[in-house]
């Protein structure tokens, strides 16, 4: 068990250390995500009222497609070095890797939403009229849930023809019910109208199956390359 | 009842998307067997069968009907050894394919041609 | 075995046919929505039909996953295939009775929405088995049915929960069904049920050919590029 962290948290220093030295990608990520906000501000004009019911569905497309740039690059420099050869005939445990990969994206895609939502915040000028504090388990759980299952379909995708649309295309539909989850209790926190409970034990609930399917079946892709 | 229509479209659409993919599979299935006589005789040529029985059916049937026995002739050949003669006969089957569609596209022009003509000259 | 397979052609052809003759004239007028409620009987049949080659193909692909049998994982291709086609005739049969009646092309209710997002998925399977060129692809396959299979409750329930929020009206209806409805819906189900199980019948002895044929290639190049 103690291997088990002790490899995820070598894994995942290394990564951060090797993103911090040549900070181009999350740089040029960084920059892709403001487009993204501005983009979007002239496409939904945000008048006020409106803007409140539309802001949930807006703000988590905008985390999507930034989750998506993030998780495309994921295991490129795995696959450059054939890490993966290593990892495969390594005594460690798979799950090491993915846990480590899967907690990477994480702060990475968390990094993005830190700089986007204020942004979104400032050009729709939204207050939140509901609990505020509850965003904060929403955007958690919402975030882990794209990463989650992002990491893994990045691992699938690796052999396959046209990789970088592969990762979408098989992302999207699985994640429609969390996308769901994630809109509708932005929207209600943002409009104060209701309860958003319902979508974050349901958040909460995806997230725990899908950790678990990835955590259970990582072995088996990872062999399968 | 004009919503008679939509039960009509309904039943249509199931069985043309059927269609559809039984079409699809009748062609693979063509195709495999191409590869296969390919293998044999070290050439590929083209049947056109599933070409020739889809314009008999949907267009032009008489000049289908020559489509579809030069097209079932192509294979036998090949076995037998007679390689210009498969081309000859794949040649002509697609010929007489695309004489099809342009039969019932020809047909079709001069049906709309009359119609117009014939709402024409009743509104006056 | 291969002398079977005309026959059973002929038989479902007749069954289909009746069950046309029995949804089109022998079903009961429905009340409120006159004629065009006929379409339920192939609306119904092919979402059960499809839902049950979703769950065969995820069947076959954990046994495929244990076992690694070739012979599942052909299953499973098959299933995932006419299932989508089935799936396919689901969606577009739905809007196409919901306009006439309620008088939209789609709403997101329950059944429909989940219908869709099944389609999704089996078409992103599909995508990847074809994408996917490595020896592995069966085991990747099996592992996406598996997600999709986790994700199905998943979509239900909180599109009805939505629903509970946001109500609109119901494709389809729930209640109670007239006896003589239920049984012309019956023996649609029986023919389309048959058309599907020849379908994949078909489909898998095309897709042996296709192993057979890329297995030959396979030794031949081994042993030598001759030409």
């Amino acid at each position: 068990m103690s291997s088990l962290r002790s490899i995820t948290l070598a894994t995942l220093t290394k990564d951060i250390r090797l993103e911090w030295r040549s900070r181009d990608a999350i740089n040029s990520m960084l920059f892709f995500s403001l487009l993204v906000v501005v983009i979007f501000s002239f496409s939904f004009d945000p008048n006020a009222e409106e803007s409140r019911q539309i802001a949930g569905g807006l703000i988590w497309v905008a985390f999507l497609f930034a989750a998506v740039v993030a998780l495309n690059q994921t295991w490129a420099r795995e696959l450059r070095n054939q890490v993966l050869d290593a990892y495969r005939v390594s005594p460690a445990p798979a799950n090491a890797l993915f846990v480590a990969k899967a907690l990477g994206n994480f702060i990475l895609v968390s990094l993005l939403e830190a700089v986007m939502a204020p942004l979104f915040m400032i050009f729709y000028n939204l207050r939140p009229l509901g609990p505020a504090w509850q965003l904060i388990p929403v955007a958690i759980l919402g975030t882990w849930a794209l990463v989650v299952n992002g990491t893994f379909f990045a691992a699938m995708s690796l052999r396959t023809r046209s990789r970088e649309i592969m990762l979408p295309l098989l992302l999207f539909p699985i994640s429609i019910p969390a996308v769901q989850s994630m809109v509708e209790a932005t929207r209600i926190i943002l409009a104060g109208d209701g309860s958003a409970r319902f979508w974050i034990v349901l958040l909460l609930t995806y997230d725990v199956v899908f950790t678990t399917a990835c955590l259970a079946l990582f072995e088996t892709i990872l062999q399968a390359e | 009842m004009n919503s008679i229509k939509f039960l009509y479209a309904a039943y249509i659409a199931t069985w043309l998307t059927h269609g559809f993919y039984l079409v699809s599979l009748v062609s693979r299935y063509t195709r495999w067997r191409q590869m296969k006589v390919a293998q044999s005789s070290g050439v590929y040529v083209q049947n056109h069968l599933v070409f020739a029985i889809l314009v008999t059916i949907l267009c032009c049937l008489p000049a289908g009907v020559p489509a579809i026995l030069y097209a079932a002739q192509v294979n036998g050949k090949l076995q037998a050894g007679d390689i210009a003669g498969a081309r000859t006969a794949s040649k002509k089957a697609k010929m007489w394919c695309w004489i099809s569609v342009g039969a019932s596209l020809a047909g079709g022009l001069v049906y709309l041609l009359i119609a117009v003509g014939v709402a024409g000259s009743t509104s006056r | 075995m291969k002398r079977a397979f005309p026959i059973l052609a002929a038989l479902t052809a007749l069954l289909l046919a009746y069950a046309f003759y029995e949804a089109m004239w022998v079903a009961p007028m429905e009340r409120t929505m006159g004629d065009v409620q006929r379409i339920f009987y192939y609306h119904v049949p092919s979402a059960w039909t499809a839902f049950l080659l979703f769950t065969v193909n995820l069947v076959a692909s954990v046994v495929y996953l244990i076992r690694r049998n070739a012979k599942a994982d052909a299953v499973a291709v098959v299933c995932a295939e006419v299932g989508v086609v089935f799936c396919t005739v689901v969606l577009v049969t739905g809007p196409i009775w919901a306009r006439p009646v309620w008088g939209i092309w789609w709403t997101w209710d329950v059944r429909l929405t989940t219908t869709l997002v099944l389609w999704l998925i089996y078409v992103s399977y599909l995508v990847l088995r074809r994408f996917s060129d490595s020896s592995q692809t069966p085991k990747l396959a099996a592992v996406l049915a598996i997600f999709g299979a986790l994700d199905v409750p998943l979509v239900y329930f909180s599109i009805w929960f939505f629903r509970t929020q946001h109500p609109q009206p119901v494709i389809g209806g729930g209640g109670s069904i007239d006896p003589r409805m239920l049984h012309v819906l019956l023996i649609n189900w029986l023919a389309f049920s048959c058309f599907a199980f020849l379908v994949c019948w078909a489909r898998y002895r095309l897709e042996w050919l296709h192993r057979e044929a890329e297995e030959e290639e396979a030794l031949a190049s081994l042993h030598g590029p001759s030409q």
